[in-house]
């Protein structure tokens, strides 16, 4: 069924034209950004219960003006349909805001560059998602009962676990975009789900974590329920998983771990924010090999059907499909409309804000590498001693200097082409991304996307994304 | 809203309690690309949530439900009621333990007066972009770009006990990159550094920059870090609070009530046969220029000074109301600050012998339940035998703290950062340390 657009939306939608009408007599440019996104978070433990709503949850404006040198923005939600029926006392305050702003900046002894000014084509669109059944017109006391059960499942499943989280997430995002040029409208749904058991032996605690993700309703705890077992087994197994000997080894990187690849390395490495800065260090690559010819990787909002999809970004600009890496060439980064304007690029529906009172920045979607033609059997049976990485706890980036950092909880023991059955955990996979890259030399044929949890820009403006590949055999330092 | 939001909970039947924590946020903002100004920015947000609570029985046994949801500014008394009266049918299934609210008590603490009220929040934007580019004059490194938040939050924290308390609170945040063009090898490298401050505090800040700086420019000459295998590791500046969190997870109501940690109070928490300095850590609801400084927490509980640990042995467990009645202990509240007691030995002593000083990693990382901790290193100081000492980057430490918190070491000399108040530095035992392969 089609996801419905926000009602609140389509209320302020008159008001909001009218209010860039009379604000656009005084700035050369105007747009504004509403949010109205609302969902649930459900998580039960062994001996407590959680309902509340989603941190994901937002609903305000934010507008965004050109002054003829640079752009200045205002965030704001206390705006009630009423209000807005009084629209030029509210474009009084908002210019009064923006002339002190500008005289603020101006006063500083601090350059105020001549931005380019941002020039849109016409466009209306309005986009729905689909889902199997609405997230929100199903009872919580259905979704806690069903993770309830999971839960009581997992006690039974072994002797070990002392603590086990079952979440489950959903989210409606409804967003509304216009400026003199564009009313764009979009509603879409997603969800994440975890399974968190902690299991004890002895002195020894391991903490095991899988996710599910998808532009899904609830049917999302059945994948939940079917990987039960699995998550179990697997943290059974850790307790007594052993310390790597730190060194450089053949590895194969799960689908996963392929995307935190993806995306560590050749997506926040291609966030072209950081060419405007002198960032990134790939910029110096373009048109040149920075992989292995079997890499081809890919971004975009409408590259793949997944968490980090939507129809236009947090600028009002159409989502994308990029070929960053074709066959082992780095093709073009990915980009916000402000540094697309500076840069001379054309923007690639990448401006993502961490909600309606935050800045946008050039942020991936959805990240993966393109499918090979090889077997993980094959990839097995190609290492003599080395290790399939499985799960990431964490990664970070390091545009400049092109390293790659991944938190890893687990990975399983080649040795002589075959899997030991052994585990070791924690670990951290790091290297040089084009070494790292360029050293791919098997590649699988299926690719799985992965979107939960969130990616930050540094430390802080956390969005939705989504990354994956398929398996990819390659070499790393672990330690 | 809050009055609004009172008149609408009395009118609807069922409600067995309720809580309403409201958040309004003025914020400015500026960014920086270089020397020029790229964007300037500016907020006015309310953020009301309101927590509603329905009680219950089964088989003898009370329980009390709940729900928690953000009430817009912009939604109708209709949207409202509607979004109440869902949340207490839901409440119904979330069935936990009973556990009381917080009750109207004696007056709470006074929220200390920042400097930064004595200005516009617009008005301190200038200072503090001067005072961050003012550093700038040296040969090491440039600022590559700066962004700049700074927030004025007044809270407010009602319940249905009677409860009402009030507290403005600062918040300032800088994101400063800096950059080396090209001295080094690696043809050019940069650091990252996050601030967070509620006071504006030149020198602090100034020295702050000036570090950065200085890293950024040995991280252009770095060599790469040797393979050392097992090696004493000294963590000085970022990377030390992180360290601790695994003590705070042990000790934590809830972590206790779940059974993730057994830590028992009046036992050692820090293992058995120390023989480095014993760890004290004390909870404090008042840091200065920490933006985690508060008089009451999230439920509206009054906080005070706790100490937690002392000299290696856990005092008492700290958490919410909630958690504390569930395992019938004298509640703390959640307080944001933790103060570290500096320990015996000062820096000049913890840095004599073979070891890496790692200043700078690409994210460390303490695993709070299992003690796991490592990182990759962007910056570290190699002493070697012969007790040479130069910058190197790459490679990555790795540990455990239960397996080394017998033998580590505080450094005398203090470090006030961001809700964290405590040694600069902590020595480690021989830890596991991987070698660049390259940079």
């Amino acid at each position: 069924m089609n996801v419905p657009l926000s009602a609140y939306l389509a209320e302020i939608k008159q008001p909001l034209k009218r209010l860039v009408e009379i604000l656009a007599k005084d700035f050369p440019y105007v747009s504004i950004l509403s949010t109205d996104s609302t969902g649930m978070r459900y998580s039960v433990r062994k001996r407590a219960i959680d309902a509340r709503q989603s941190d994901w949850c937002e609903r305000g404006s934010v507008i965004r003006v050109f002054d003829g040198r640079r752009y200045l923005e205002y965030s704001f939600n206390e705006l009630d349909p009423e209000s807005l029926n009084e629209i030029e006392p509210l474009a009084g305050t908002i210019r009064e805001r923006f002339r002190r702003s500008s005289a603020v900046g101006g006063q500083l002894p601090f350059g105020v560059p001549e931005l380019p000014q941002i020039s849109e084509q016409p466009l209306s669109e309005t986009w729905q998602g689909t889902v199997e059944m609405l997230p929100e017109s199903v009872p919580a006391e259905q979704i806690i009962g069903r993770l309830s059960r999971i839960k009581d499942r997992a006690f039974g499943l072994s002797e070990h676990l002392v603590e086990i989280e079952v979440r489950f997430e959903h989210m409606r995002v409804s967003k509304m975009f216009v400026s003199p040029k564009r009313e764009l409208e979009q509603s879409y749904i997603w969800a994440q789900g975890y399974l968190i058991p902690v299991l004890r032996r002895g002195e020894t605690i391991r903490e095991m974590f899988a996710s599910y993700s998808g532009l899904k309703g609830t049917e999302l705890i059945e994948e939940m329920e079917a990987g039960l077992e699995e998550t179990m087994n697997t943290g059974v197994q850790l307790l007594d998983a052993e310390r790597i000997e730190p060194g450089e080894y053949e590895v194969i990187l799960s689908p996963k771990m392929a995307g935190l690849l993806a995306h560590e390395s050749f997506g926040h490495g291609v966030e072209m924010d950081m060419f405007v800065k002198g960032r990134a260090k790939a910029a110096e690559y373009l048109g040149k090999a920075v992989a292995s010819p079997l890499v081809s990787l890919r971004d975009g909002a409408r590259a793949a059907e997944h968490t980090g999809s939507y129809w236009f970004d947090d600028e009002g600009a159409p989502g994308g499909d990029t070929l960053v890496i074709e066959e082992g060439i780095f093709k073009t980064g990915i980009s916000d409309l402000l540094s697309a304007q500076r840069l001379g690029t054309p923007p690639t529906g990448n401006g993502k804000r961490e909600s309606f009172e935050r800045k946008a920045y050039a942020r991936m979607t959805n990240t993966f590498f393109a499918g090979g033609t090889d077997t993980l059997e094959d990839m097995v049976a190609s290492i003599r001693n080395g290790y399939l990485l499985e799960q990431f706890i964490s990664g970070m980036e390091d545009p400049k200097n092109w390293g790659i950092q991944g938190q890893v909880l687990y990975a399983r023991k080649i040795r002589d082409g075959k899997l030991t059955g052994k585990l070791v955990s924690p670990l951290l996979m790091f290297g040089y991304v084009p070494e790292v890259l360029g050293a791919i030399s098997m590649v699988s044929r299926e690719v799985q996307r992965f979107g939960s949890g969130m990616c930050g820009k540094g430390y802080k403006e956390y969005v939705k994304n989504s990354a994956g590949g398929p398996y990819i055999k390659t070499k790393m330092r672990l330690g | 809203m809050i009055q609004q939001l009172q008149q609408l909970l009395s009118s609807i039947p069922d409600i067995d309690a309720w809580r309403i924590t409201e958040r309004r946020i003025q914020g400015q903002e500026m960014f920086f690309v270089r020397r020029d100004v790229d964007m300037q920015r500016s907020k006015d947000v309310r953020r009301t949530f309101l927590t509603v609570y329905r009680d219950f029985q089964e088989d003898g046994k009370k329980y009390r439900g709940s729900v928690a949801v953000q009430i817009h500014p912009s939604y109708s008394s209709e949207d409202i009621r509607a979004l109440i009266e869902q949340s207490l049918d839901s409440a119904r299934y979330v069935r936990n333990q009973h556990y009381p609210l917080v009750e109207p008590g004696p007056k709470v603490a006074e929220m200390p007066r920042s400097s930064l009220a004595s200005r516009s929040l617009e008005e301190w934007l200038g200072p503090l972009a001067q005072t961050i580019y003012a550093q700038e004059d040296c040969e090491e490194a440039r600022i590559n770009s700066a962004e700049l938040f700074l927030n004025r939050i007044d809270t407010r924290i009602v319940n249905s006990l009677g409860l009402d308390l009030s507290y403005p609170s600062y918040s300032g945040y800088v994101e400063l990159i800096v950059e080396e063009d090209g001295k080094g090898e690696a043809g050019g490298v940069e650091l990252y550094r996050e601030m967070s401050f509620s006071e504006f505090e030149l020198e602090l800040l100034a020295a702050e920059v000036r570090d950065q700086l200085r890293y950024c420019g040995d991280r252009a000459v770095a060599g790469s870090t040797p393979h050392l295998k097992r090696f004493p590791v000294l963590l000085t500046g970022d990377p030390v609070p992180d360290f601790f969190e695994y003590y705070l997870t042990q000790s934590e109501a809830q972590s206790v009530y779940s059974g993730i940690s057994t830590a028992n109070v009046g036992e050692s928490i820090q293992g058995e046969g120390i023989a480095g300095d014993r760890l004290t850590l004390t909870l404090e609801p008042f840091l200065k220029n920490s933006p985690a400084s508060a008089p009451v927490d999230v439920d509206g509980f009054a906080l005070k000074r706790t100490q937690i640990i002392d000299e290696g042995r856990l005092e008492r467990y700290w958490g919410p109301l909630r958690f504390c009645h569930y395992l019938g202990v004298p509640p703390t509240g959640t307080i944001g600050n933790v103060a570290v007691t500096p320990g015996s030995k000062s820096l000049e002593e913890l840095r004599r012998g073979p070891h890496l000083e790692v200043v700078y990693f690409s994210d460390f990382v303490t695993e709070p339940l299992t003690g796991d901790f490592g990182g990759e290193i962007r910056l570290a100081y190699y002493t070697d035998p012969n007790g040479k000492r130069r910058p190197v980057t790459g490679g990555s430490v790795s540990g455990n703290v239960r397996d080394v918190q017998s033998q580590m070491y505080l450094s005398r000399e203090t470090r006030s950062r961001a809700r964290f108040q405590g040694p600069l530095s902590v020595l480690l035992p021989e830890i596991s340390v991987s070698g660049a392969a390259s940079t």
